[in-house]
Protein backbone atom coordinates (compact mmCIF):
# COMPACT_ATOMS: atom_id res chain seq x y z
CA UNK A 1 0.00 0.00 0.00
CA UNK A 2 1.02 3.77 -0.59
CA UNK A 3 0.00 6.81 0.45
CA UNK A 4 -0.45 10.35 -0.61
CA UNK A 5 -0.10 13.12 1.07
CA UNK A 6 -2.06 16.36 -0.14
CA UNK A 7 -4.59 19.30 0.61
CA UNK A 8 -6.77 19.12 -1.94
CA UNK A 9 -7.36 16.56 -5.37
CA UNK A 10 -8.71 18.69 -8.17
CA UNK A 11 -9.95 17.37 -11.31
CA UNK A 12 -8.92 18.52 -14.51
CA UNK A 13 -11.70 21.88 -15.78
CA UNK A 14 -15.21 20.42 -16.49
CA UNK A 15 -13.85 16.49 -15.84
CA UNK A 16 -15.26 14.09 -13.24
CA UNK A 17 -12.84 12.75 -10.38
CA UNK A 18 -13.07 8.90 -10.50
CA UNK A 19 -12.51 6.76 -7.65
CA UNK A 20 -11.35 3.62 -8.24
CA UNK A 21 -13.61 0.94 -10.79
CA UNK A 22 -16.26 -1.59 -10.50
CA UNK A 23 -15.55 -3.81 -7.82
CA UNK A 24 -13.82 -2.01 -5.66
CA UNK A 25 -13.85 -0.92 -2.27
CA UNK A 26 -13.45 2.98 -1.18
CA UNK A 27 -13.65 2.74 2.46
CA UNK A 28 -13.85 5.43 5.19
CA UNK A 29 -12.11 4.24 8.64
CA UNK A 30 -13.38 5.22 11.71
CA UNK A 31 -13.52 8.25 13.19
CA UNK A 32 -13.14 10.19 9.80
CA UNK A 33 -15.95 12.82 8.64
CA UNK A 34 -17.36 13.33 5.84
CA UNK A 35 -18.14 17.07 5.59
CA UNK A 36 -20.29 18.06 2.42
CA UNK A 37 -21.14 21.67 2.30
CA UNK A 38 -21.97 20.79 -1.69
CA UNK A 39 -24.31 18.45 -3.59
CA UNK A 40 -24.01 14.76 -2.64
CA UNK A 41 -26.09 12.25 -5.39
CA UNK A 42 -26.40 8.43 -5.40
CA UNK A 43 -26.24 8.28 -1.60
CA UNK A 44 -29.75 7.56 -1.48
CA UNK A 45 -32.94 7.65 -3.72
CA UNK A 46 -36.61 8.24 -2.95
CA UNK A 47 -37.14 4.64 -2.83
CA UNK A 48 -35.38 4.49 0.61
CA UNK A 49 -37.67 6.75 2.06
CA UNK A 50 -41.15 4.62 2.67
CA UNK A 51 -44.34 6.87 2.31
CA UNK A 52 -45.89 4.95 4.72
CA UNK A 53 -45.52 5.55 8.65
CA UNK A 54 -47.20 2.52 10.03
CA UNK A 55 -47.79 -0.91 8.20
CA UNK A 56 -50.45 -0.80 5.60
CA UNK A 57 -52.02 -4.01 6.08
CA UNK A 58 -53.13 -4.19 9.86
CA UNK A 59 -52.43 -7.54 12.12
CA UNK A 60 -50.60 -8.98 9.17
CA UNK A 61 -49.05 -11.33 11.46
CA UNK A 62 -51.87 -12.55 12.67
CA UNK A 63 -51.17 -11.94 16.36
CA UNK A 64 -54.58 -10.54 17.01
CA UNK A 65 -57.70 -12.71 16.84
CA UNK A 66 -60.42 -11.05 19.11
CA UNK A 67 -62.92 -13.39 17.46
CA UNK A 68 -61.74 -16.46 18.65
CA UNK A 69 -58.85 -18.64 17.41
CA UNK A 70 -60.47 -21.65 16.23
CA UNK A 71 -64.05 -22.52 13.76
CA UNK A 72 -64.91 -25.77 12.78
CA UNK A 73 -67.68 -26.92 10.31
CA UNK A 74 -67.14 -23.96 8.19
CA UNK A 75 -69.32 -24.33 5.22
CA UNK A 76 -70.64 -20.68 4.33
CA UNK A 77 -69.64 -17.69 6.31
CA UNK A 78 -67.29 -14.72 6.81
CA UNK A 79 -65.16 -15.81 9.37
CA UNK A 80 -62.52 -13.73 10.88
CA UNK A 81 -59.26 -16.53 12.34
CA UNK A 82 -57.25 -13.22 12.96
CA UNK A 83 -58.87 -9.88 12.90
CA UNK A 84 -59.38 -8.03 9.77
CA UNK A 85 -58.25 -11.12 7.60
CA UNK A 86 -61.89 -13.30 6.69
CA UNK A 87 -62.22 -16.76 4.75
CA UNK A 88 -65.20 -16.59 2.39
CA UNK A 89 -66.43 -19.97 2.09
CA UNK A 90 -69.27 -20.73 -0.28
CA UNK A 91 -70.90 -24.04 -0.02
CA UNK A 92 -67.61 -25.56 -1.43
CA UNK A 93 -66.68 -28.05 1.14
CA UNK A 94 -66.66 -27.84 5.44
CA UNK A 95 -63.44 -26.15 6.69
CA UNK A 96 -61.65 -25.59 9.76
CA UNK A 97 -60.34 -21.85 10.32
CA UNK A 98 -57.94 -21.16 12.81
CA UNK A 99 -55.44 -18.55 14.24
CA UNK A 100 -52.15 -21.33 14.50
CA UNK A 101 -48.54 -20.87 16.00
CA UNK A 102 -45.34 -20.82 13.34
CA UNK A 103 -43.14 -22.75 15.37
CA UNK A 104 -40.50 -23.72 12.52
CA UNK A 105 -38.85 -22.56 9.34
CA UNK A 106 -38.11 -19.69 7.18
CA UNK A 107 -41.49 -18.01 8.14
CA UNK A 108 -40.34 -18.46 11.87
CA UNK A 109 -36.86 -17.81 11.20
CA UNK A 110 -38.04 -14.07 9.99
CA UNK A 111 -40.23 -13.91 13.20
CA UNK A 112 -43.48 -14.94 12.70
CA UNK A 113 -45.30 -16.75 15.46
CA UNK A 114 -48.62 -16.69 14.08
CA UNK A 115 -50.68 -17.50 10.90
CA UNK A 116 -54.08 -17.75 9.36
CA UNK A 117 -54.73 -21.84 8.37
CA UNK A 118 -57.74 -22.97 6.70
CA UNK A 119 -58.04 -26.76 7.32
CA UNK A 120 -60.72 -28.99 4.88
CA UNK A 121 -62.60 -30.97 6.71
CA UNK A 122 -65.01 -32.15 4.13
CA UNK A 123 -64.19 -32.43 0.62
CA UNK A 124 -65.95 -31.20 -2.57
CA UNK A 125 -63.88 -32.14 -5.60
CA UNK A 126 -67.10 -31.34 -7.75
CA UNK A 127 -67.83 -27.90 -6.68
CA UNK A 128 -70.92 -26.00 -7.87
CA UNK A 129 -70.10 -23.03 -9.91
CA UNK A 130 -71.19 -20.82 -7.44
CA UNK A 131 -69.44 -21.78 -4.71
CA UNK A 132 -65.90 -20.14 -3.77
CA UNK A 133 -63.49 -20.22 -1.33
CA UNK A 134 -61.24 -17.08 -0.47
CA UNK A 135 -58.88 -15.40 2.19
CA UNK A 136 -59.19 -11.69 2.18
CA UNK A 137 -58.33 -8.18 3.25
CA UNK A 138 -60.63 -4.98 2.83
CA UNK A 139 -58.51 -1.19 3.13
CA UNK A 140 -60.49 1.72 3.98
CA UNK A 141 -60.48 3.98 0.27
CA UNK A 142 -58.71 7.13 2.61
CA UNK A 143 -55.91 4.62 3.63
CA UNK A 144 -55.58 3.43 -0.27
CA UNK A 145 -54.06 6.94 -1.61
CA UNK A 146 -50.85 6.29 -1.07
CA UNK A 147 -49.99 4.71 -4.78
CA UNK A 148 -52.25 7.37 -6.11
CA UNK A 149 -54.44 5.38 -8.00
CA UNK A 150 -56.43 7.45 -10.86
CA UNK A 151 -53.28 9.87 -11.29
CA UNK A 152 -50.77 10.65 -13.30
CA UNK A 153 -48.69 9.26 -10.66
CA UNK A 154 -49.92 6.23 -10.25
CA UNK A 155 -47.37 3.73 -8.46
CA UNK A 156 -46.90 -0.04 -9.11
CA UNK A 157 -47.94 -1.96 -5.45
CA UNK A 158 -45.48 -4.92 -4.48
CA UNK A 159 -47.50 -7.71 -2.70
CA UNK A 160 -45.22 -9.54 0.32
CA UNK A 161 -46.30 -12.78 2.30
CA UNK A 162 -45.38 -15.80 3.67
CA UNK A 163 -47.56 -18.71 2.43
CA UNK A 164 -47.23 -22.68 3.07
CA UNK A 165 -49.44 -25.34 1.56
CA UNK A 166 -49.35 -28.88 0.91
CA UNK A 167 -50.37 -28.33 -2.49
CA UNK A 168 -48.00 -27.12 -4.68
CA UNK A 169 -48.65 -25.22 -8.00
CA UNK A 170 -50.26 -21.78 -9.15
CA UNK A 171 -52.43 -19.49 -7.27
CA UNK A 172 -53.92 -16.48 -7.79
CA UNK A 173 -54.26 -13.04 -5.58
CA UNK A 174 -56.28 -10.10 -6.72
CA UNK A 175 -55.95 -6.82 -6.22
CA UNK A 176 -59.94 -5.09 -6.39
CA UNK A 177 -60.91 -1.58 -6.43
CA UNK A 178 -63.77 -1.36 -4.77
CA UNK A 179 -64.80 2.29 -5.70
CA UNK A 180 -65.11 1.66 -9.10
CA UNK A 181 -65.63 -1.47 -9.46
CA UNK A 182 -62.05 -2.77 -11.11
CA UNK A 183 -59.54 -5.61 -10.69
CA UNK A 184 -55.76 -6.68 -11.51
CA UNK A 185 -54.27 -9.85 -10.51
CA UNK A 186 -51.05 -12.08 -9.81
CA UNK A 187 -50.23 -15.35 -9.78
CA UNK A 188 -47.89 -17.31 -7.59
CA UNK A 189 -46.62 -20.69 -7.23
CA UNK A 190 -45.93 -22.64 -4.18
CA UNK A 191 -43.23 -25.42 -5.12
CA UNK A 192 -42.76 -26.84 -2.07
CA UNK A 193 -45.08 -28.41 -0.40
CA UNK A 194 -45.28 -27.79 3.31
CA UNK A 195 -42.55 -25.48 3.19
CA UNK A 196 -43.32 -21.62 4.16
CA UNK A 197 -42.06 -19.40 0.93
CA UNK A 198 -42.30 -15.66 0.96
CA UNK A 199 -43.92 -14.54 -2.46
CA UNK A 200 -43.69 -11.13 -3.96
CA UNK A 201 -45.84 -10.18 -6.02
CA UNK A 202 -46.34 -6.67 -7.95
CA UNK A 203 -49.51 -5.19 -9.23
CA UNK A 204 -49.67 -2.34 -11.95
CA UNK A 205 -51.48 1.04 -10.71
CA UNK A 206 -53.42 2.65 -13.73
CA UNK A 207 -54.04 6.42 -13.80
CA UNK A 208 -57.58 6.18 -13.97
CA UNK A 209 -60.40 5.37 -11.59
CA UNK A 210 -59.12 7.02 -8.73
CA UNK A 211 -60.06 6.16 -5.04
CA UNK A 212 -62.55 8.06 -2.82
CA UNK A 213 -61.52 9.66 0.31
CA UNK A 214 -63.62 7.78 2.67
CA UNK A 215 -63.73 5.62 4.74
CA UNK A 216 -65.55 2.88 2.98
CA UNK A 217 -63.88 -0.49 0.94
CA UNK A 218 -61.12 0.91 -1.48
CA UNK A 219 -58.61 -2.28 -2.24
CA UNK A 220 -59.31 -5.74 -1.30
CA UNK A 221 -57.61 -8.46 -1.53
CA UNK A 222 -58.11 -11.85 -2.67
CA UNK A 223 -56.24 -14.90 -2.12
CA UNK A 224 -58.13 -17.27 -4.27
CA UNK A 225 -57.95 -21.47 -2.60
CA UNK A 226 -61.03 -22.85 -4.63
CA UNK A 227 -64.06 -21.84 -7.19
CA UNK A 228 -66.90 -23.08 -9.21
CA UNK A 229 -66.99 -22.35 -12.74
CA UNK A 230 -68.51 -18.94 -12.49
CA UNK A 231 -65.22 -18.11 -10.74
CA UNK A 232 -62.96 -19.68 -13.42
CA UNK A 233 -64.03 -19.39 -16.98
CA UNK A 234 -61.95 -16.47 -17.93
CA UNK A 235 -58.45 -15.55 -17.31
CA UNK A 236 -56.78 -13.86 -14.61
CA UNK A 237 -55.88 -10.26 -15.48
CA UNK A 238 -52.82 -9.10 -15.72
CA UNK A 239 -53.90 -5.31 -16.37
CA UNK A 240 -56.78 -3.43 -14.37
CA UNK A 241 -59.99 -3.97 -15.78
CA UNK A 242 -63.76 -4.12 -14.94
CA UNK A 243 -64.41 -6.60 -12.45
CA UNK A 244 -64.92 -9.99 -13.53
CA UNK A 245 -65.94 -12.98 -11.29
CA UNK A 246 -65.25 -15.45 -14.31
CA UNK A 247 -61.46 -14.34 -13.53
CA UNK A 248 -61.16 -14.06 -10.12
CA UNK A 249 -60.65 -17.29 -9.43
CA UNK A 250 -58.63 -18.60 -12.83
CA UNK A 251 -55.74 -19.97 -10.68
CA UNK A 252 -56.76 -21.35 -7.23
CA UNK A 253 -55.03 -24.13 -4.89
CA UNK A 254 -58.60 -26.07 -5.13
CA UNK A 255 -57.96 -26.85 -1.55
CA UNK A 256 -61.67 -27.83 -1.58
CA UNK A 257 -60.69 -31.45 -3.31
CA UNK A 258 -59.25 -33.07 -0.41
CA UNK A 259 -59.62 -33.29 2.97
CA UNK A 260 -55.88 -33.40 3.38
CA UNK A 261 -55.21 -29.80 2.50
CA UNK A 262 -54.45 -27.00 4.25
CA UNK A 263 -52.87 -23.47 3.67
CA UNK A 264 -51.63 -20.81 5.87
CA UNK A 265 -50.89 -17.15 5.80
CA UNK A 266 -48.76 -14.66 7.59
CA UNK A 267 -46.10 -11.99 7.27
CA UNK A 268 -48.25 -9.51 4.76
CA UNK A 269 -46.86 -6.23 3.58
CA UNK A 270 -47.68 -3.95 0.89
CA UNK A 271 -45.41 -1.50 -0.31
CA UNK A 272 -45.67 1.62 -2.81
CA UNK A 273 -43.11 0.74 -5.61
CA UNK A 274 -42.00 -1.88 -7.23
CA UNK A 275 -39.24 -4.48 -5.18
CA UNK A 276 -37.83 -7.86 -5.70
CA UNK A 277 -36.97 -10.53 -2.99
CA UNK A 278 -33.50 -8.62 -2.45
CA UNK A 279 -35.01 -5.25 -2.12
CA UNK A 280 -38.16 -5.94 -0.51
CA UNK A 281 -38.04 -2.95 2.95
CA UNK A 282 -38.01 -4.94 6.14
CA UNK A 283 -41.34 -6.07 7.66
CA UNK A 284 -42.95 -3.29 9.47
CA UNK A 285 -43.38 -4.77 13.14
CA UNK A 286 -45.66 -2.79 15.93
CA UNK A 287 -46.11 -3.87 19.43
CA UNK A 288 -49.03 -6.25 20.42
CA UNK A 289 -50.86 -2.57 21.96
CA UNK A 290 -50.81 -0.70 18.41
CA UNK A 291 -51.98 -3.52 16.93
CA UNK A 292 -54.69 -4.42 18.76
CA UNK A 293 -55.84 -0.83 19.26
CA UNK A 294 -55.74 -0.29 15.36
CA UNK A 295 -57.73 -3.72 15.18
CA UNK A 296 -60.45 -1.84 17.21
CA UNK A 297 -61.34 0.57 15.15
CA UNK A 298 -62.96 -2.56 12.72
CA UNK A 299 -63.93 -4.83 16.04
CA UNK A 300 -64.09 -4.78 19.58
CA UNK A 301 -64.42 -7.31 22.19
CA UNK A 302 -66.10 -5.72 25.21
CA UNK A 303 -66.12 -8.89 27.42
CA UNK A 304 -62.56 -10.59 27.50
CA UNK A 305 -63.56 -14.23 28.55
CA UNK A 306 -62.53 -13.63 31.91
CA UNK A 307 -64.34 -14.58 34.98
CA UNK A 308 -66.27 -11.55 37.08
CA UNK A 309 -65.43 -9.21 33.75
CA UNK A 310 -67.07 -5.96 34.18
CA UNK A 311 -68.97 -4.25 31.65
CA UNK A 312 -70.50 -1.10 32.97
CA UNK A 313 -71.98 0.59 35.99
CA UNK A 314 -75.98 0.85 35.66
CA UNK A 315 -78.65 3.35 36.44
CA UNK A 316 -82.01 2.79 36.83
CA UNK A 317 -84.32 5.74 35.67
CA UNK A 318 -86.84 3.83 36.05
CA UNK A 319 -88.33 0.46 37.77
CA UNK A 320 -86.90 -2.39 35.59
CA UNK A 321 -85.50 0.05 33.06
CA UNK A 322 -81.20 -0.08 33.27
CA UNK A 323 -78.75 2.21 31.26
CA UNK A 324 -75.21 2.71 31.22
CA UNK A 325 -72.17 4.79 29.06
CA UNK A 326 -69.59 3.01 27.55
CA UNK A 327 -66.77 5.03 26.51
CA UNK A 328 -64.73 3.23 23.41
CA UNK A 329 -60.82 3.40 23.95
CA UNK A 330 -60.62 4.09 20.21
CA UNK A 331 -62.90 5.73 17.68
CA UNK A 332 -64.80 2.66 15.24
CA UNK A 333 -64.39 3.35 11.30
CA UNK A 334 -68.39 3.65 11.58
CA UNK A 335 -71.26 3.26 14.22
CA UNK A 336 -70.78 0.01 15.24
CA UNK A 337 -73.40 -3.23 15.23
CA UNK A 338 -73.83 -4.29 18.55
CA UNK A 339 -74.55 -8.34 19.78
CA UNK A 340 -73.99 -10.62 22.71
CA UNK A 341 -73.46 -14.24 21.99
CA UNK A 342 -74.07 -15.78 25.43
CA UNK A 343 -77.15 -16.26 27.54
CA UNK A 344 -78.27 -13.56 29.76
CA UNK A 345 -77.75 -16.12 32.63
CA UNK A 346 -73.83 -15.61 32.05
CA UNK A 347 -74.58 -11.47 33.03
CA UNK A 348 -75.20 -10.46 37.17
CA UNK A 349 -76.27 -6.74 37.67
CA UNK A 350 -75.54 -5.90 41.55
CA UNK A 351 -76.35 -3.95 43.43
CA UNK A 352 -76.60 -2.78 47.47
CA UNK A 353 -77.45 -5.94 48.87
CA UNK A 354 -78.74 -7.29 45.81
CA UNK A 355 -77.40 -9.40 42.94
CA UNK A 356 -79.92 -10.60 39.53
CA UNK A 357 -79.57 -11.00 36.15
CA UNK A 358 -81.34 -9.18 33.38
CA UNK A 359 -84.22 -10.19 31.40
CA UNK A 360 -82.84 -8.14 28.58
CA UNK A 361 -79.48 -6.99 27.69
CA UNK A 362 -78.31 -4.71 24.70
CA UNK A 363 -77.33 -1.30 23.39
CA UNK A 364 -78.41 2.35 21.96
CA UNK A 365 -76.92 5.32 20.95
CA UNK A 366 -74.23 3.14 18.65
CA UNK A 367 -71.66 5.61 17.99
CA UNK A 368 -68.40 5.36 16.88
CA UNK A 369 -67.24 6.88 20.10
CA UNK A 370 -69.43 5.51 22.50
CA UNK A 371 -72.87 4.08 23.46
CA UNK A 372 -75.29 2.97 25.70
CA UNK A 373 -75.76 -0.68 27.44
CA UNK A 374 -79.24 -1.47 28.34
CA UNK A 375 -80.77 -3.78 30.28
CA UNK A 376 -84.09 -5.06 31.73
CA UNK A 377 -85.49 -6.59 35.29
CA UNK A 378 -87.58 -6.23 37.14
CA UNK A 379 -85.38 -6.29 40.18
CA UNK A 380 -84.27 -2.80 39.80
CA UNK A 381 -85.82 -0.60 41.85
CA UNK A 382 -85.37 3.56 40.15
CA UNK A 383 -83.05 5.60 40.99
CA UNK A 384 -81.01 2.95 42.33
CA UNK A 385 -77.00 2.05 40.70
CA UNK A 386 -75.48 -0.63 39.86
CA UNK A 387 -72.81 -2.29 38.35
CA UNK A 388 -72.88 -5.48 35.54
CA UNK A 389 -70.39 -7.99 34.91
CA UNK A 390 -70.03 -11.55 33.27
CA UNK A 391 -68.93 -14.99 33.79
CA UNK A 392 -66.27 -16.74 31.48
CA UNK A 393 -68.54 -17.09 28.95
CA UNK A 394 -70.54 -13.72 28.58
CA UNK A 395 -69.97 -11.95 25.03
CA UNK A 396 -70.88 -8.40 24.53
CA UNK A 397 -68.81 -7.23 20.75
CA UNK A 398 -69.40 -4.48 18.79
CA UNK A 399 -68.65 -4.49 14.72
CA UNK A 400 -67.94 -2.24 12.50
CA UNK A 401 -66.16 -4.05 9.72
CA UNK A 402 -66.00 -3.22 5.87
CA UNK B 1 -75.31 -11.75 6.97
CA UNK B 2 -78.79 -13.97 6.64
CA UNK B 3 -81.57 -11.53 7.57
CA UNK B 4 -84.31 -13.64 8.93
CA UNK B 5 -86.50 -10.26 10.49
CA UNK B 6 -85.93 -6.65 11.47
CA UNK B 7 -87.60 -4.67 13.89
CA UNK B 8 -87.09 -1.14 14.79
CA UNK B 9 -86.01 -0.14 18.42
CA UNK B 10 -86.85 3.57 20.36
CA UNK B 11 -85.17 5.15 22.66
CA UNK B 12 -86.33 6.30 26.02
CA UNK B 13 -87.61 9.60 24.62
CA UNK B 14 -90.03 6.96 21.86
CA UNK B 15 -87.32 8.07 19.28
CA UNK B 16 -86.38 5.31 16.55
CA UNK B 17 -82.67 4.80 17.61
CA UNK B 18 -81.77 1.37 16.16
CA UNK B 19 -82.92 -1.79 14.59
CA UNK B 20 -82.99 -5.09 15.90
CA UNK B 21 -82.04 -8.03 13.24
CA UNK B 22 -82.24 -11.41 13.70
CA UNK B 23 -80.36 -13.79 11.88
CA UNK B 24 -80.98 -17.11 10.37
CA UNK B 25 -79.60 -18.76 13.05
CA UNK B 26 -81.83 -16.82 15.78
CA UNK B 27 -78.78 -14.61 17.01
CA UNK B 28 -79.67 -10.87 17.92
CA UNK B 29 -77.83 -7.79 16.51
CA UNK B 30 -78.42 -4.05 17.54
CA UNK B 31 -77.62 -2.62 14.10
CA UNK B 32 -77.36 1.67 14.25
CA UNK B 33 -79.65 3.99 11.68
CA UNK B 34 -76.60 5.27 10.14
CA UNK B 35 -76.20 8.79 9.25
CA UNK B 36 -76.12 9.69 5.26
CA UNK B 37 -73.16 11.68 4.58
CA UNK B 38 -70.10 12.61 2.11
CA UNK B 39 -67.18 11.16 2.57
CA UNK B 40 -68.69 8.72 5.10
CA UNK B 41 -69.46 4.66 4.24
CA UNK B 42 -70.99 3.43 7.47
CA UNK B 43 -72.49 0.12 8.67
CA UNK B 44 -72.48 -2.57 6.58
CA UNK B 45 -75.05 -4.30 8.74
CA UNK B 46 -77.60 -1.29 8.06
CA UNK B 47 -76.58 -1.38 4.46
CA UNK B 48 -77.89 -5.54 4.55
CA UNK B 49 -81.30 -3.78 6.16
CA UNK B 50 -81.45 -1.04 3.15
CA UNK B 51 -80.89 -4.05 0.55
CA UNK B 52 -83.12 -6.49 2.40
CA UNK B 53 -85.72 -4.16 2.39
CA UNK B 54 -84.99 -3.39 -1.46
CA UNK B 55 -85.76 -6.77 -1.98
CA UNK B 56 -89.12 -6.57 -0.76
CA UNK B 57 -89.10 -7.26 2.91
CA UNK B 58 -90.45 -5.18 5.96
CA UNK B 59 -88.92 -4.27 9.03
CA UNK B 60 -91.72 -4.61 11.93
CA UNK B 61 -92.58 -1.51 13.98
CA UNK B 62 -91.35 -1.08 17.41
CA UNK B 63 -93.01 -2.45 20.33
Amino acid sequence: MSKIFVDQVDPKTATTLTLGTSGDTVSIPSGVTIANAGTATGFGDSSNFLPIAQPFFINSNMQIYQRGYNFTGVTAATTYSADRWRYETGNIGTYEMNNTQVTAGPAYNDGFRQCARIDCTTADGSPASSDYLYFGYSAEAQDCLAWKKGTTSATTMTLSFWVKSNKTGTAQVNLRDMDNGRMVSATYSISSADTWEQIIVTFPMETSNKLNNDNGSGFNFEWWLGAGSNFTSGAAPTSWEATTDADRGVNNLAINDNTANDWSITGIQAEVGSYTSSTIPPYQWETYAANLLRCQRYFQEIMSGESQNPLCNFVSYASGVLRGTYILPTQMRANPTQTDGAALSDFDILGENTNFAPTALGAESLTKNSFVVTASSSSSTQGSVYWCRGDAEATYTLDAEL
Amino acid sequence: MNIKSVKKENDIAGNLDHYILTDNNNKIFNVPIDPDKENYSGNTDYKAIQKWVADGNTIEEAD
